[in-house]
Parts: structure tokens; C-alpha cells; sequence
């Protein structure tokens, strides 16, 4: 008859978990894919890591000039030379037989200072530039603690009274990389989270992608839920990517080891997934492809330069302070640094997750109310 | 084939209006089990808006409308699951081959399919690995086809699947419209293409500002017009200007 209303074949609802992981599974398959758009992705963000893993290493050094008439034989110059001839030393030497040549280039800071031969033949002179007080006040301290254990083996103290051990300080040294690349991480996460799916939110609406689909069994959050897996997904790849080259091309320093970078990664899935709420909410705020990058970029500028993704949020002033530390991007950041330079675990961040958290939710809530399907 | 005919879709009294525009004014009709039931009209009738509450995707403000048995209002879901659209000029998700779009919404519809024995139906083997934006018109509107057929539906919608198309592929998709109808698929289809209505179409109603103002099969609809004293300005003659282009270039399709 007619009245099929128990007919097997329709009266089972699909499993909406089952078709969400199933259209997951198409999103990231279409995405990795469309390698060029992969690689946009990544390039701003591996560049900026490129750039700032360099500054960081290159303020690191202390670089001493030499007069050629500072004799071979100075103890004091020896040991400096041994410190300068290991691997990776933070000290440089440059030699000038010329002094103007040398005091030139002291006054463009790019001596610390330089050692002439002091009074006696075990003593040196160091000058020093008030066009760089930091590089001087660097060498000065350097070459007192040489001095100081020099003198203690001269005085036969095998095991000095006073001592310290600066091991620990060594080891966790704090580059200009480690501040950046969990800002550049932020900054990756933010541009997928928009771009990466309010772009494609609009041509599926203009091409009645949408419609079609929500005229099948699969419901609307299921889709959107499956859409914003697969850019958390793509963003923890990526996130991986930039983590990956800071630690081997730049030595960004994990506080606790592959621990700290596994919970790098997860603190990044959390963060993509709230601000994916702002991706979805602007892609169904603008109405075309022209205004949409107008909008994204209201929603991400401010964060790029005010949440602490190239610098720190502390040198700001305090009412911007007070803006920029409440950004969504901002307790990321701040978490994220936390994690990777202070060995913080992701349950003693908890109030900054609480903070993503808390925007995610206010975005999807707006994002669910004015949401078009067509 | 007319086995029945019992209606598969019964619409009482729909209504849908947006603000002061009421765009679909008070129509009833019903579309029998099997049949190829054509909805005509002008731009802006209420076609699509007609159809597109029948299909769940928009909620009407009065009247009733059921689908197999299911009131739309009350289990859209069910209906969903008994029904395939085709939509005006709609796309795919990007960066899949057919096949893959296949499998996705038989995913969507929780069912399992042949991709690959769907698309040698639609003469699309050779596309399988294609993306739907790298196809021709006739290809895109056959594939388009054979996603509504993915959940062994009781009904399929098509909304004006031939605009745009050459001769030839227009009259190859006929062909695979009348293949389904034999599966026993019942068809509704929307039209500009009077002729396309009267080789296909069983039945029509045709809509004007919102109102279905006749239906009836396609001779019916002549026999009337014909009994109020209606002649043709022009003589008929046995060939149309289509014959002539298609006896030219041949009725295989291009592509």
C-alpha cells in the first residue's frame, strides 16, 4: 500500500556521532589534498619562526674585541680564547691590530667591549662603550668571573668558601625563540580558525552545498561539528610543524622534554576548537567573499598585535594590558608559554583554558543563532 | 505502468508567506504513487518555495503537507529519509572525486551503496575519479541525478534539471528520468521547457502568483484549452526547429 510510514528501509535514523566522524573524515581528506592552500597556511608563521629563532640566538653572544698587542700569553686571554673555541659559545672573539677599527665597532655595539694589555702582564684592560651599556655591562661580568677563578687557583683555594653553580641557569636558558613560537603557534591557530573555515562556510552556503546536504539525514551542528574537527586536526598538524622546526633548526627549549610538546599540541586542539566558534560566527556574519576578509581581520589583528604574539603583553601599557590579556588569543599564548618555558602542566593552566573556553562558548552560542544555511 | 493511484504527496491548503508577500496562496494537490508529476510556471509562481516545503527545508505557515504517509511538519527527518532532491544549480563539497561524494551521502543517509555501479547507470564511469567542478552541464546534472537515488527513495524533487543543458544532453537526461521512473521512483519535477513537461510529465499543475491555476495530464490540459476555441498562430507543422538541429548533429551526447 501506499503508507509506508513502517517501512524498514526509512524508520532507523542514522547514528548522527557515526556520520559526523564519517564527514570528518571527508573534510580532512578534501584539506590535505588541497596541498597549495596547506602550505599557505604555514609559511607566514614558519618565516616569523625562522626570523625570531635568529634574533634569539644572535643577542645570546658576548663578542670581545682584541688589540693585537694583547700578548698570547695573558692567562686571562687564554682562558677566554678556550671558552670561545668550544661548540655553541656564547663568546666571540675578534681580533684588530687597528684600535679605531675596533672602537667603531664597539660604538655600534657590535663589540661588548674590548681588551687592551693592562699595567701588568697579568692584567687587561677592558673598554667598554656608553653606546652599549648591556654588551658592556655583559663583558664586564663575564670576564670577572674568568678573573675570579683565576685567582683562586693562583691563591691554590682548590675548594673556595663561596660558590655557586650555575648549571641549572644554563639549562633553561631563555631565548627571544622561546617567547615567539608559541606566539607564532597562536598565530597559525587563529588564521585557520577563521580563514580556514569561514571561507569555506561561505562558498558552501553560495553554492548550496549546505542546503543539499541538510536536505539528507545528517543535521546541521553535525556537519558543523565535523567541520571544525577537521580544521583541529589540520591546526594540531600544523602546530606540530612549527613546534617541529623550532626545536631542530632553532633549539626551542621544552621545559619538561616531549611531555611539554605533547601537551603543547593539546592545549593547541583546545584552542582551535574555541576560536573555530569566531570563524563559524563570522563566516555567518558577512554576507560575501569581499567583506569576509574585512571582518576576519577586525576579529584577528587586534589578538596578532595585542595577545602577546610578537610582544609580551607585560611591555604595553596597563589599559591595553588589560584589554590584551583577556583576549581569546591572549590566555592561549599565555598558556602556551607557561607550558612550554616554565614546565607548567595543563591542569595548573586551567584557569586560561577556562578563559578560551568561556569565548568559545559566547561564540558558538552567537554563531548557533544566527546561523544560514543558504 | 499506472499499477495505482493512490498519492504518495498530499498538500491541503499550503500557505507560506514572508512578511506581507505571501509567496504560495492556498494550494492543494497530490501527487500520485509512480507518476512523473511536473509543476510549472513563470519565475517567482511559488514553484520553488512549494517544493522546497514539501522537501523539509522550509516551514510552510499553514496548510498540510504529507510524504508517504509522514506529516512534514510533524517528522521532517522521517520525510528526509523517504525523499531525494535535486537543487536548483547546487554544488558538492569541494575537493572530492564522485565516487567519494557518493560514499559521503550514502554516509549522510546512513545507508550503504556501489558507487561505482550508481555511476555506470548515469554513463559516468570514466568521471568516477573526477572532481564534479572538472564535468560537463549534462555530466553535473546526471551526477546530480544519481545522488538523489543514493537512499532508495520513495519520491526525488528535481528543480529544473535541464536549464542550461544542449539538446542533446536534455534529451539524454529524459531518457534517465523515464529509467527511473520505471524503478517505480515517483518524480517531481519542475520546468520552464513546455515540451520537456509534455514528455515527460503524467500530470502537471501549473502555479501563477503563489496559486495552482490548472492541472491535469498534459492532454487534458490541450483538450481544454483546444474546447475554449484556443488556434495556434501559426501552422503546425509535423517537425520542430529541435528535430532539425538534432537530426543534424545526432542525438548522442557530447561531452
Amino acid at each position: 500500500m501506499t503508507n509506508n510510514a513502517n517501512d524498514n528501509r526509512f524508520s532507523t535514523a542514522p547514528s548522527q556521532l557515526l556520520i559526523a566522524w564519517g564527514l570528518t573524515k571527508y573534510a580532512l581528506k578534501a584539506t590535505l589534498r588541497n596541498r597549495s592552500s596547506l602550505i599557505f597556511s604555514l609559511i607566514f608563521p614558519l618565516i616569523f619562526v625562522a626570523i625570531f629563532g635568529s634574533i634569539g640566538n644572535a643577542a645570546q653572544t658576548i663578542t670581545f674585541g682584541v688589540d693585537s698587542s694583547v700578548s698570547d700569553n695573558n692567562a686571562i686571554y687564554q682562558t677566554l680564547q678556550s671558552v670561545a673555541n668550544q661548540v655553541d659559545s656564547p663568546v666571540k672573539i675578534v681580533h684588530g691590530s687597528e684600535a679605531d677599527l675596533l672602537t667603531d665597532q664597539l660604538n655600534q655595539s657590535k663589540l661588548g667591549g674590548i681588551l687592551e694589555p693592562g699595567d701588568s702582564p697579568t692584567s687587561l684592560q677592558l673598554v667598554t662603550s656608553t653606546a652599549n651599556p648591556q654588551g658592556g655591562a655583559a663583558a664586564s661580568t663575564f670576564l670577572n668571573g674568568i678573573i675570579s677563578q683565576l685567582n683562586l687557583k693562583a691563591a691554590g683555594v682548590v675548594k673556595p668558601t663561596f660558590s655557586f653553580t650555575t648549571k641549572d641557569i644554563a639549562g633553561k636558558e631563555y631565548r627571544y625563540i622561546d617567547f615567539a613560537l608559541p606566539g607564532q603557534i597562536g598565530f597559525s591557530l587563529i588564521s585557520i580558525a577563521t580563514f580556514g573555515i569561514a571561507f569555506p562556510l561561505i562558498t558552501l552556503r553560495k553554492t548550496l552545498v549546505l542546503k543539499r546536504i541538510f536536505a539528507t539525514a545528517a543535521k546541521p551542528i553535525t556537519f558543523v561539528v565535523s567541520q571544525c574537527l577537521a580544521r583541529s586536526v589540520q591546526a594540531m598538524l600544523q602546530a606540530t610543524v612549527i613546534l617541529g622546526v623550532g626545536i631542530w633548526a632553532f633549539h626551542f627549549t621544552l621545559a619538561n622534554g616531549w611531555i611539554t610538546a605533547v601537551e603543547m599540541i593539546a592545549l593547541s586542539f583546545l584552542a582551535v576548537l574555541a576560536f573555530l566558534g569566531f570563524g563559524i560566527l563570522i563566516g555567518n556574519i558577512a554576507r560575501d567573499e569581499q567583506t569576509l576578509p574585512i571582518a576576519i581581520n577586525l576579529f584577528n589583528l587586534p589578538q596578532i598585535l595585542l595577545a602577546g604574539v610578537f610582544f609580551p603583553i607585560d611591555s604595553m601599557p596597563h589599559w591595553v594590558q588589560l584589554i590584551g590579556n583577556n583576549l581569546p588569543l591572549a590566555y592561549f599564548t599565555t598558556a602556551l608559554r607557561k607550558v612550554a618555558n616554565e614546565g607548567a602542566s595543563l591542569v595548573t593552566v586551567w584557569p586560561y583554558i577556562l578563559g578560551m573556553v568561556a569565548w568559545g562558548v559566547v561564540a558558538y552560542i552567537l554563531a548557533a543563532r544566527i546561523f544560514k544555511s543558504e | 505502468m499506472e499499477k495505482t493511484t493512490q498519492p504518495i504527496i498530499t498538500v491541503n491548503n499550503l500557505v507560506k508567506k514572508y512578511g506581507d508577500f505571501t509567496a504560495v496562496n492556498d494550494v492543494s494537490f497530490s501527487v500520485n504513487e509512480g507518476e512523473v508529476f511536473g509543476l510549472l510556471g513563470p519565475n517567482g509562481a511559488g514553484k520553488t518555495t512549494t517544493l522546497e516545503i514539501i522537501e523539509t527545508l522550509r516551514e510552510s505557515t499553514s496548510g498540510t503537507v504529507s510524504v508517504d504517509g509522514i506529516d512534514v511538519s510533524k517528522d521532517p527527518q522521517d520525510v528526509k529519509r523517504r525523499i531525494g532532491i535535486q537543487l536548483q544549480s547546487s554544488g558538492f563539497y569541494p575537493g572530492l572525486n564522485l565516487v567519494e561524494l557518493m560514499e559521503m551521502f550514502a554516509l549522510m543517509y546512513g545507508v550503504k551503496i556501489d558507487p561505482l555501479k550508481m555511476l555506470a547507470e548515469f554513463q559516468l564511469t570514466e568521471k568516477a575519479k573526477s572532481t564534479y567542478d572538472k564535468m560537463s552541464g549534462g555530466q553535473k546534472q546526471r551526477f546530480s541525478l544519481a545522488t538523489t537515488l543514493i537512499n532508495q527513495p520513495r519520491v526525488i524533487f528535481l528543480d529544473e534539471p535541464t536549464t542550461g543543458l544542449d539538446p542533446q544532453a536534455r534529451v539524454n537526461l529524459w531518457q534517465v528520468i523515464q529509467e527511473i521512473k520505471k524503478k517505480g521512483v515517483t518524480v517531481v519535477i519542475t520546468t520552464h521547457y513546455m515540451d520537456e513537461a509534455e514528455q515527460l510529465c503524467d500530470r502537471l499543475a501549473i502555479m501563477d502568483h503563489g496559486k495552482i491555476i490548472s492541472q491535469g495530464s498534459p492532454a487534458e490540459l490541450i483538450d481544454a484549452l483546444l474546447k475554449g476555441g484556443f488556434k495556434r498562430h501559426t501552422e503546425v507543422r509535423a517537425a520542430t526547429l529541435e528535430d532539425v538541429f538534432l537530426s543534424l548533429t545526432g542525438r548522442s551526447i557530447r561531452e
